[in-house]
């Protein structure tokens, strides 16, 4: 126990900076102001965010009061776990894979004389640690909702905060399990990165698939399982629970009382401890031989013909950006991976089981179909397209990546303004892949009309030009270049947040404008001209302004 | 008479001004001669060395490679080095070719000539077996020695080396210094930094010694001599115990 104190506290400290931060507070106060505008631009932005989050989850809570089912507003914190279990799961495994497995400290772990098993739990707690702030995120309004609205006591709140604390072990337990059988498998093969990549990919669309199985299942006799879903709130919880079965304990937890809340409280608690015990043991044989397999490296014994062909300034930058996101797990897992298989397993349900022949889909179909809603189709498709593509880092960590390597950027004899195009180009191919990825999906998931899908591919791939630019630019201004473990450069990376929270504030901002443009009038055509013109300015301005930019930050940045 | 490297009143402050790693220091480097830069652990060598690459900014003063300030014109400037630094980072997960090729173009080499030259010292370091391979599964002296290939590919005609020695076995040394003679003997300079006294005592035309921030001797070893009368190890110790500057 006391080992694993120990190395959490080093692992904390380390991760998160505390002893860095204390040292900066103390000898550098022009740090400290940068580092506190840093946070309120930050929280302003988180902000937004959350106004809109509160405002869907008071909406919704809203329309489930006037419902005739009298629990029926419970459904707000069913829906909110199910959000936030799925986001700890869709991004934990990465998150799990990286932290487990890829960090460069395995090394010096795997020297310690401290048992692997309680190394892997040390990490594991690191990687929940990092989890909370999402889960809290997404918690906290629907509980408050939920708890003023219905007049709920101080025992309600204690519930949900120990809930929300529970809420993210089950997803990661599951996570961790799949990801040491992955790198086992892993461990045996030569090209362990491709490997790695391939792997997980295939876990998550398992995963995935078996989800929708479970889900999408329906009982033989259709119009009496719909009665009952729409006369019993417990109906409908246990139904959509099914996607996620902690959320189901949670909602019971929080409302029913007495003894069902009781038993769902045990049974939060109990497969919470039973799994992350059968991970721990499970850990204990064979999670270092996992982690040290990624530190052997097998050299090629056959002779290889060498290739000595030759490229302009940036398209070098552009390719080497390429080729070491591509075999570095890390970063490909956390930009490439995550960013194409984001639309697929948020349309997965719709693209395939029973849930495409609902009589309910078939009127959104209608409706995403007809002319009379295909602006606002096309737009809040574009945004939804461009928010997907925006969880992208590569462009907002794209110097930090570069670690002690930084000194060969500024050593070389090519432009700072060219070397700022090669990296803005590469950072930008991935999200226009994901543009073009997650637009298809959705033609295909809402059967859309393909002029509809062409608009929203020509919006979000502009959207996207000042959203990375300005996300390369914060990385420029301030680059992460001291790190020890490639995952602090592109996870633990506060550029990556900041990318993208300012992103969200941009469409929120384009939201805006549409909606008056609606408001007011305005043809079809004329709106997305206008809406065209806008973006095109934005990409215009925020690339002059990157230029202008790079000679005089590259400067600034000490290797 | 056109000077290879100029440094004139250099300074370097790190931690706002408090801590000064290069101060108001003076050099001259001149074509066809091999200058070697000594000084004891943390006296400013790498400090002085990153300034010329580019690599950190100066903060007053000025230096020219080749005639071109490397502040005003930094790519003209660039373009005249080829630098070994004293650490090995590297893109691990390029293969050694892949890296060469982004030097060799970055660096505009020619491409008739680009496949000529990868292979020339490819074979020289006898690393060519290990060119599509990973760099990451490189032995620290095989990293030294593919970025020493890199930093010759555009033919320099000022080619710097941080501590170039270190890592590397006893015929690859030969080798570099055979060819640090070669490189000035076709018309181009070799600036380069070591600890190793005998080597720069045998290597040099003339050396620099710097300690705490400052130049406190230049010259020949014979000049360096004649004003302390002793081996290079003893005036080395002598004066950076001392701290007193010599102008030979």
């Amino acid at each position: 126990m006391r080992n694993l104190l120990s190395l959490l506290k080093l692992q904390i400290n380390s991760q998160y900076g505390i002893s860095y931060a204390g040292y900066v507070i103390r000898n550098d106060r022009k740090a400290l102001l940068k580092a506190c505008g840093l946070g309120a631009i930050i929280a302003l932005a988180l902000g937004n965010m959350l106004w809109v989050y509160t405002r869907l989850m008071r909406n919704l809570f809203s329309i489930a009061l006037t419902m005739p089912v009298p629990s029926a507003p419970r459904l707000i914190l069913t829906l909110a776990a199910i959000s936030a279990g799925l986001v700890v799961l869709f991004l934990g495994i990465f998150y799990i894979l990286s932290s487990l497995f890829l960090a460069k400290d395995t090394e010096f772990l795997a020297s310690l004389p401290i048992n692997q098993g309680t190394v892997f739990i040390s990490k594991f707690l690191l990687v929940l640690l990092g989890e909370y702030p999402f889960v809290f995120f997404l918690m906290l309004p629907p509980v408050i909702i939920y708890g003023t609205g219905t007049n709920q006591g101080v025992l309600y709140y204690v519930l949900a905060i120990i809930c929300a604390l529970l809420l993210p072990l089950l997803p990661l337990v599951i996570s961790a399990i799949l990801s040491l059988l992955l790198m086992n498998v892993v461990a045996r093969s030569r090209r362990r990165d491709l490997i790695t990549i391939v792997g997980s990919l295939i876990l998550v669309v398992v995963y995935y698939i078996g989800q929708n199985y479970l889900l999408s299942r329906m009982p033989e006799n259709r119009e009496e399982f719909y009665l009952t879903l729409f006369q019993s709130s417990n109906a409908i919880v246990d139904f959509l629970g099914r996607i996620f079965p902690p959320s189901v304990w949670i909602t019971k937890v929080l409302t029913s009382g007495g003894t069902e809340a009781f038993v769902n409280f045990v049974y939060l608690i109990l497969s919470s401890a039973v799994f992350l015990l059968i991970a721990y043991y499970l850990a204990s044989f064979i999670y270092m031989k996992g982690a040290v397999a990624q530190l052997e490296i097998q050299r090629g014994n056959r002779k290889v013909k060498l290739s000595y062909k030759s490229s302009s300034h940036a398209m070098a930058i552009f390719r080497i950006e390429w080729l070491i996101l591509l075999r570095t797990p890390i970063y490909a897992l956390n930009s490439l991976i995550i960013i194409i298989m984001a639309p697929l397993v948020m349309m997965m349900p719709i693209m395939g089981g029973n849930f495409a022949n609902d009589p309910e889909l078939q009127v959104i179909y209608n409706m995403l179909g007809s002319s009379e809603n295909r602006l606002e189709v096309t737009l809040i498709l574009a945004a939804i397209v461009t928010g997907l593509c925006m969880i992208n880092p590569a462009v907002s960590t794209t110097f930090s990546r570069e670690g002690k390597n930084i000194w060969l950027l500024k050593n070389i004899p090519v432009s700072p303004e060219t070397q700022v195009r090669g990296k803005l180009m590469a950072g930008y191919s991935i999200s226009l892949i994901a543009v073009i990825t997650a637009s298809l999906m959705a033609m295909i998931a809402f059967k859309m009309h393909v002029t509809t899908i062409l608009k929203v591919v020509v919006l979000s791939s502009l959207a996207l030009i000042p959203i990375c630019t300005v996300g390369l630019i914060i990385d420029l201004l301030r680059p992460k270049l001291n790190w020890s473990n490639p995952q602090e450069a592109i996870k633990q990376n506060m550029n990556a947040v900041l990318g993208m929270l300012l992103g969200f504030v941009f469409i929120f901002v384009l939201g805006v404008i549409s909606y008056l443009l609606i408001g007011a009038g305005l043809g079809e055509y004329m709106i997305l001209g206008i809406i065209t013109g806008l973006l095109a300015i934005s990409s215009f301005v925020s690339v002059k302004v990157m230029y202008s930019m790079a000679r005089k930050a590259y400067r600034k940045i000490e290797a | 008479m056109r000077l290879m490297l100029s440094i004139r009143n250099v300074s370097k402050t790190y931690s706002k001004g408090k801590v000064k790693a290069v101060d108001n220091i003076s050099l001259e480097v001149r074509p066809g001669e091999i200058f070697g830069f000594l000084g004891p652990n943390g006296a400013g060598k790498t400090t002085t060395i990153k300034m010329i690459t580019g690599i950190l900014p100066i903060d007053s003063g000025t230096i020219t490679v080749n005639g071109y300030d490397v502040e005003k014109e930094p790519i003209q400037a660039k373009m005249s080095m080829g630098y070994v630094p004293d650490s090995h980072d590297l893109y691990d997960r390029l293969k050694g070719i892949e890296y060469l090729n982004f030097i060799a173009d970055v660096y505009n080499v020619p491409a008739d000539e680009r496949k000529k030259r990868i292979d020339k010292y490819l074979e020289m370091f006898e690393i060519k077996d290990a060119a599509g391979d990973p760099i990451k599964s490189y032995s620290h002296g095989m990293k030294q020695k593919l970025i020493i290939t890199g930093a010759l590919l555009h033919q320099p005609p000022l080619w710097i080396l941080d501590e170039p020695l270190t890592g590397l076995d006893p015929k690859s040394s030969h080798l570099l210094k055979e060819e640090m003679h070669q490189h000035c003997a076709r018309g181009n300079t070799v600036f380069f930094s070591t600890h190793i006294l005998e080597v720069a005592e045998r290597l040099c035309d003339r050396v620099g010694i710097i300690n705490k921030g400052k130049i406190i001797a230049v010259g020949t070893i014979e000049e360096l001599r004649k004003s302390e009368d002793a081996s290079l190890e003893s005036i080395f110790l002598s004066l950076t115990g001392e701290g007193d500057v010599i102008h030979a």
